[in-house]
């Protein structure tokens, strides 16, 4: 984010990133002292975050915006990171894609709790249950864009499906952020990353015709 | 689940089950058109064609009889994926092929019910606690799955079988989300294939393929 883009955006928009930011971090320790989003009063969020409501309200249609500004957020940085799993290539090995599921874990874990809680009330918000599937949908088609190269490239397996190999193991993988690495931390954490590791690189990499060769 | 087990004698239990399960045919028929948040109470007697007052001496209401449905469909849906892990380690791929997609297509039928238990559970405990007891079998039955193999080396020796495992337990939750009762064949079967190299890849394609 260049200080160029930062001149260029309004003031007010500017205010509302403030304004989500800080109840982000309010909420996401709410939800560590073991609140739940959904019976949690945006009343009490916003005077953790020291935010008048008539401000919120100013800024904020309802919950519903605030919520779906922190998974649009959230996603956004989270995908950044990803990108470090769709340099894995031919010259990779299991250590490098170790280190890029290292890295998306750990930016996702101080994340998973208020993630999780966001899937969850999407089952009772059209708007953010289509936002979470375009979420799922860009982070398999970016798996399967990865899947599809490596084939190309003779570094991951070519019998594999593509697109349902990526959807099987992309929903995987949100699955146990939202309860596995939501839950662990330390050495735990490790042995989760290593696990997670040790089914993407067996899948799809070990068994590769320039590595089995 | 609602039905009051002090008060049935044997005859009564029997026509308790066979009425739970009339009515749960019904509510998964009209669920393949309709959302369970738009059904009636009424819809569903008309479906299941039965009396009104019947119903209610079942169910107290629309919401407990789904949470009623959720102990039989879960005791079903272990059945189904347990096949996997109480295969030997030592089977070959087609074998494993075959269990997955037991459980690939149980899920597939039952998703739109499987789904509406999954919502329901965002504000309630009870599914919730279910869907725990399947997760603590898989992830035990899959571990051990894994270790028993290990020992007798059809199962590669480099991995962590409560770690892995405990992602496996994920793959497998994943399809009561994913898969869509409207998933047409073809693609039920590339994900069958998808499900089916992940599981053989991961544990057993090293151990074999010398």
């Amino acid at each position: 984010m260049s200080s160029v883009t930062r001149k260029t955006r309004s003031a007010r928009a500017q205010r509302r990133e403030e304004i989500r930011d800080r109840m982000l971090a309010s909420v996401e320790e709410l939800l560590a002292s073991g609140e739940n989003l959904i019976h949690l009063p945006t009343g009490r969020v916003c005077t953790a975050a020291k935010v008048a409501r008539s401000t919120f309200y100013l800024h904020f249609a309802d919950r519903g915006e605030l919520h779906s500004a922190w998974l649009t957020n959230i996603a956004g940085r989270l995908e950044t990171v990803g990108e470090q799993w769709w340099r894995v290539d031919g010259a990779s090995g299991r250590a490098d894609v170790h280190a890029a599921l290292d890295s998306l874990i750990r930016a996702y874990r101080p994340h998973a709790v208020l993630m999780r809680e966001l899937y969850a009330a999407s089952a009772y918000d059209p708007a953010l249950r289509e936002q979470v599937e375009t979420v799922t949908a860009r982070n398999i088609n970016g798996l399967r864009r990865h899947i599809l190269a490596g084939q190309n490239g003779g570094w991951v397996v070519p019998e594999l499906p593509a697109a349902e190999t990526a959807g099987w193991l992309m929903c995987m993988a949100a699955r146990g952020q939202h309860t596995l690495v939501a839950e662990s931390s330390g050495a735990e954490l490790a042995r989760h990353i290593t696990g997670l590791t040790d089914i993407v690189w067996y899948t799809l990499y070990e068994f590769a015709p320039t590595r089995a060769g | 689940m609602s039905i009051d087990p002090g008060a049935a004698s044997e005859p009564v239990n029997d026509r308790s089950a066979q009425y739970l399960r009339r009515t749960r045919a019904a509510v998964e028929r009209l669920l393949e058109h309709t959302p369970f948040t738009s059904l009636s109470v009424e819809d569903i007697i008309q479906e299941a064609g039965i009396a009104r007052s019947t119903f209610y001496v079942y169910f107290d209401d629309k919401g407990q009889m789904l949470n009623a449905f959720t102990s039989d469909l879960l005791d079903e849906a272990l059945v189904a994926v347990s096949a996997w892990w109480q295969l030997p380690p030592a089977a070959d791929f087609d074998t494993l092929r075959t269990a997955l997609a037991g459980f690939v297509r149980f899920f597939h039928q039952h998703s739109a019910l499987l789904n509406a238990l999954i919502d329901a559970s965002a504000f309630e405990d009870r599914p919730e606690a279910g869907f725990g007891r399947m997760v603590r079998a898989g992830e035990v039955g899959i571990a051990e799955h894994i270790r028993s193999g290990q020992r007798t080396g059809s199962v590669i020796p480099g991995i962590d079988p409560d770690a892995v495992a405990q992602w496996l337990v994920r793959l497998v939750e994943e399809g009561l989300y994913e898969l869509s009762p409207t998933a047409d064949e073809a693609h039920l079967e590339r994900l069958i294939d998808a499900i089916s190299m992940i599981v053989w890849n991961t544990l057993y394609r090293g151990a074999r393929s010398a």
